[in-house]
């Protein structure tokens, strides 16, 4: 919802690049992201999307550029530390472990709020069984917030629930760690417009209870999604940035529509 | 006391052998991102074919020639060893390759520890080093100090050949260009029409040929082999491999030949060396891998997101 | 209720009535013909009556329901064991060298089954643990259970070598260093001479707690206890109190942690994107095993009051490791179970020692292509026994959000 108060900006980047043996994947992209705005960032496959966010996560190192969480430089901080600062992100390739139950793929995500170690496991577990029991109920509120019937499944291993319903738990998984900004790495990939739709819908409705101020970047390649969803789009191409402004505005750059469609 | 020139063709000679085993390994990593700890079993059994053949050949056809049988030894062996290696492929390979390397890894090591222990057990007396016979002439001479043996050389010459012979394999041939092909990117070669399963046997037909040429030219320089030969094989095959970085093939051979000339000075230079070879060429590689873990000369394959 | 209570103990005192005697009667029997009969015999019951519904129901659920009272009387069967078998003390010996080896398997299971760390070199960590043990027992006379702790503690120390390697190389190359490690470490061993050499520690002086000497027999009720029933309870006093240490390790945060940066099976990138520093845990994990490997290694040591190169090989680590393989990854009752087997069944096909190795590997080639979950695979992650109930009661809040 396009604001006209300017509203805090909590993430930027500049001139961020990436060599690959001499092939740019990104190459100088600068932008921005407001507190509670979701931006999405679209381009042909190969654009450099993927490598953007795995930039930014801390998986790949940086060559060139910096990114800034609330006035804070990430640059050059290990994967768990951006964690920390706030970043959080999912997978294109689903990334849960599946012969794990639900409710510990979960917990994975908030492992590093938890307090009872050692000392609460081996001798007396009452403070370990508290937190445990904290986390449940914490758990059953992400996954209730999806869909209720996850809930129930919360003890069955991830092989055995469905596809849609993993790219939720991956989501739920992100979501727990509390980051301030959420990177969704194309999260209906696979899945039929209807259940990516539905998807959208749970994750829009999410957002305005219980995570207004979270900020997402959302790289996608479903338009319908983008154009519902998003606040402002990003378009990159060959690793560089070529439009950025609303959809309407972007879905018109000419650069973009023969990148996307051929001359 | 060896002068250093004697050790360093001991040396020279021992590098041969174990790059034999290390080409291999780094063809199974390279093309099938596969470590086949049983590789240096397949090295084992080479000999023991070699020696069976020459047995057979000499006892019950009285072949006595020298020259053929070494010849009839070293080709059939080296068939009935790649047509093993390729049912052990078959068997033990093709259900796992899809799953975790690392149950690639541990099924080889005990297909290994199964394939050492069986020759053990059905072999005739197989707990015992058996004598290889000696048909290489006896020949040597002596050129500034330094001790050259007709056998010596002939493993150095015949090792280079086969090394050459893999070389000219792997780059000009159909199916090499199909093994590199799978080996830089599986699922696109298999789209563009390669037979995926050809090329996995190719890999162990090649390097079993190898490896029981390796084996041959053990029996015939050591003048025995026995059963548990291929264990410090497999793991100096493997590390050979990996310092020359995994899936190069020149990398392998450098690599065999540096762990050799390591383990030979340690043993000959070292006052009590010869007992802690091997801790330092281990220690060595160790080393290695936490400075430079992709190898000396090419990086290896990794998983990687774009 | 009641009467249910005393139907589901006389069912679990049947079974356990049963397995146990099976169990015994294959250790002593000698004549191979009838162990093997008898072990058809027991295959074929437990088939019967699995395909019978409504027995295998009652079974299961009585199982379920008095976990305390099995417990208990697992408990007493266990104790009681080295009664049954005082007339033949060299298995009393071949139990409590199983239990030694649960205690490895249970090591090597939270580094590769639960962190995914390869360890092919834990005959090494076997080895600091006996020899340090035996070292200190002979030169400076220390009382065994400190040599115990202090050869874990080595074990510990050892294995910190280990720590850059190990983080530096990933996989592959991981397994390959601590297969180096343990062949270096056995060549050391063998031409040390400080260290005993190709002899190895001999003469390690018999193992005693608080003036007990454990080469005397145990006098209880008039029954007299071979002395092999000293290291026999107090490898159960140990070995109980790890497996109970794995357990709950296992059932908590650490377990779930290891898990998550387990590479084959979890995914160590995300792990870090979740914030753990997954490199640290790794190392805690090896370092929590290492002490597992060297106190078994340590009371072997006391126990056969030598210690030699040959005990110490890439074969014994590759042993060790299939416990695990074999038991069921990250399984703590898949993996006692394995390491039992892997005592006790060399010991009883003595007669076929020559096929033994081959057999072990071509058992291993089939379990890792046709069954990886192993024998008893691992359960899911409950954390504490009254779990499942909570879910109940925690269902979603009144009045789902989905508006559909």
């Amino acid at each position: 919802m396009p604001d006209n108060e300017p509203t805090k900006q909590l993430f930027r980047c500049e001139k961020l690049t990436k060599n690959f043996g001499g092939l740019k994947a990104v190459d100088g992209v600068d932008l921005g992201v407001s507190e509670g705005e979701i931006l999405g960032l679209i381009g042909p496959n190969g654009a450099g999307k993927t490598t953007f966010f795995n930039l930014i996560s801390g998986v790949y190192p940086i060559d060139e550029g910096s990114f800034f969480l609330r006035g804070e430089n990430l640059m050059g901080l290990p994967a768990h530390k951006i964690k920390k600062k706030g970043i959080s992100r999912t997978f294109q390739q689903s990334r849960l472990i599946l012969n794990l139950s639900v409710y510990d793929n979960l917990f994975t995500g908030m492992l590093e709020s938890f307090r009872s170690w050692f000392r609460d496991s081996l001798i007396f577990r009452s403070r370990f069984k508290e937190e445990l029991k904290r986390a449940i109920e914490k758990a059953n509120q992400l996954l209730s917030q999806f869909n209720a019937e996850l809930v129930g499944k919360g003890f069955l291993p991830v092989s055995e629930i469905s596809q849609i319903d993993r790219r939720r738990l991956e989501i739920c998984r992100a979501l727990a760690t509390k980051p301030a900004l959420l990177l969704l790495d194309e999260p209906s990939a696979g899945m039929s417009p209807e259940e990516s739709a539905e998807l959208m819908l749970d994750l829009q409705r999410i957002r305005e209870k219980e995570y207004r101020e979270l900020s997402i970047i959302l790289v996608e390649h479903d338009m319908a999604v983008i154009e519902d969803i998003t606040d402002r789009v990003v378009a990159l191409n060959y690793g560089k940035k070529i439009a950025e402004g609303t959809f309407e505005a972007v879905s018109r750059n000419e650069e973009l529509r023969e990148a996307y469609l051929g001359r | 006391m060896d002068t250093i020139l004697n050790q360093i063709i001991h040396g020279l000679m021992l590098g041969v052998m174990y790059s034999l085993v290390a080409v291999g390994f780094t063809l199974f990593f390279g093309v099938l991102n596969l470590v086949q700890f049983a590789h240096g079993e397949i090295f084992m059994v080479g000999a023991f074919l070699g020696l069976i053949i020459l047995n057979v050949m000499h006892s019950f056809l009285g072949i006595d020639h020298p020259a053929l049988l070494l010849l009839i030894c070293f080709a059939g062996s080296s068939v009935l060893t790649a047509f093993l290696g390729l049912l052990f492929g078959r068997v033990t390979i093709r259900p796992i390759k899809d799953a975790p390397p690392i149950i690639a890894l541990l099924t080889t090591l005990a297909a290994g520890i199964s394939i050492r222990f069986f020759v053990m057990a059905f072999y005739p007396s197989g707990s015992q080093p058996q004598n290889f016979p000696r048909y290489l002439p006896d020949w040597q001479t002596e050129v500034h100090g330094v001790q050259l043996r007709f056998d010596s050389l002939f493993i150095l010459v015949g090792g280079i050949l086969l090394i050459l012979g893999t070389y000219l394999f792997i780059n000009k041939t159909r199916m090499g260009i199909a093994m590199r092909a799978v080996a830089q990117d599986r699922e696109t070669a298999s789209m563009m029409g390669v037979n995926i399963n050809r090329v996995i046997d190719t890999t162990f037909v090649v390097s079993g040929i190898l490896a029981a040429c390796a084996g041959i030219f053990n029996g015939l320089y050591y003048r025995q082999i026995i059963f548990d030969m291929g264990a410090i094989y497999g793991v100096v095959g493997f590390s050979a491999a990996v310092i020359g970085g995994l899936g190069n093939i020149f990398g392998a051979i450098v690599g065999g030949f540096l762990f050799a000339l390591l383990a030979s000075f340690t043993s000959a230079f070292i006052p009590g060396g010869s007992a802690y070879r091997f801790v330092t060429a281990f220690a060595f590689l160790i080393l290695f891998l936490v400075i430079r873990p992709k190898g000396i000369l090419r990086a290896s394959r990794g998983k990687r997101e774009t | 209720m009641n009467d249910h209570a005393l139907k589901d103990w006389l069912l679990i005192i049947c079974c356990l009535a049963v397995s146990w005697a099976l169990f015994i009667s294959v250790l002593l029997i000698t004549n191979l013909f009838l162990v093997f009969a008898l072990i058809v015999l027991g295959g074929v019951a437990m088939y019967g009556i699995s395909r019978r519904e409504g027995v295998k129901a009652s079974i299961v659920q009585a199982f379920k329901r008095r976990n305390r009272f099995t417990f208990i009387c697992m408990f007493i069967i266990i104790i009681g064991l080295p009664f049954i078998l005082r007339g033949s003390p060299y298995w009393i010996l071949i139990l409590t060298l199983a239990i030694l080896w649960i205690i490895v398997a249970l090591g090597i299971n939270i580094q590769f089954g639960s962190a995914g760390i390869i360890n092919l070199g834990a005959a090494a960590f076997y080895g600091v643990g006996a020899y340090t043990a035996g070292m200190f027992a002979i030169k400076l006379g220390s009382p065994p259970l400190f040599n115990l702790l202090l050869g874990a503690v080595m074990s510990m120390v050892v294995g910190s070598l280990l720590f850059i390697p190990l983080l530096k190389a990933r996989g592959h190359y991981q397994a390959l260093v601590t297969i180096a490690f343990v062949m270096a470490f056995h060549n050391l061993l063998n031409n040390a001479a400080w260290l005993g050499g190709a002899q190895g520690i001999v003469g390690i002086p018999p193992m005693s707690v608080a003036g007990w000497s454990f080469v005397q027999e145990i006098k209880v009720w008039g029954l007299k206890l071979p002395s092999q029933a000293n290291f026999y309870y107090l490898a159960l006093l140990l070995g109980g109190l790890l497996a109970a240490a794995s357990w709950r390790l296992w059932n908590s945060w650490v377990g779930l942690t290891w898990n998550a940066i387990n590479e084959g099976t979890g995914d160590e990138l995300s792990a870090k994107c979740m914030g753990v520093a997954t490199g640290k845990w790794a190392m805690i994990a090896f370092t929590i095993g290492n002490f597992y490997i060297g106190l078994a290694g340590a009371f072997y040591s006391h126990m056969t009051t030598y210690v030699s190169p040959p005990d110490i090989t890439f074969y014994q680590s590759l042993l060790f490791l299939s416990a695990v393989i074999l038991g069921g990854v990250d399984s703590i009752p898949g993996v006692c179970l394995a390491a039992l087997l892997l005592v006790i069944l060399p010991e009883k096909l003595r007669a076929f020692q020559q096929y033994w190795v081959m057999f072990f590997g071509i058992a291993l080639v089939l379990m890792l292509i046709l069954r990886r979950k192993g024998l008893i695979p691992a359960m899911i992650r409950i954390y504490t026994r009254g779990m499942r109930e909570i879910p109940e009661s925690l269902r979603a809040p009144k009045g789902s959000n989905k508006n559909d």
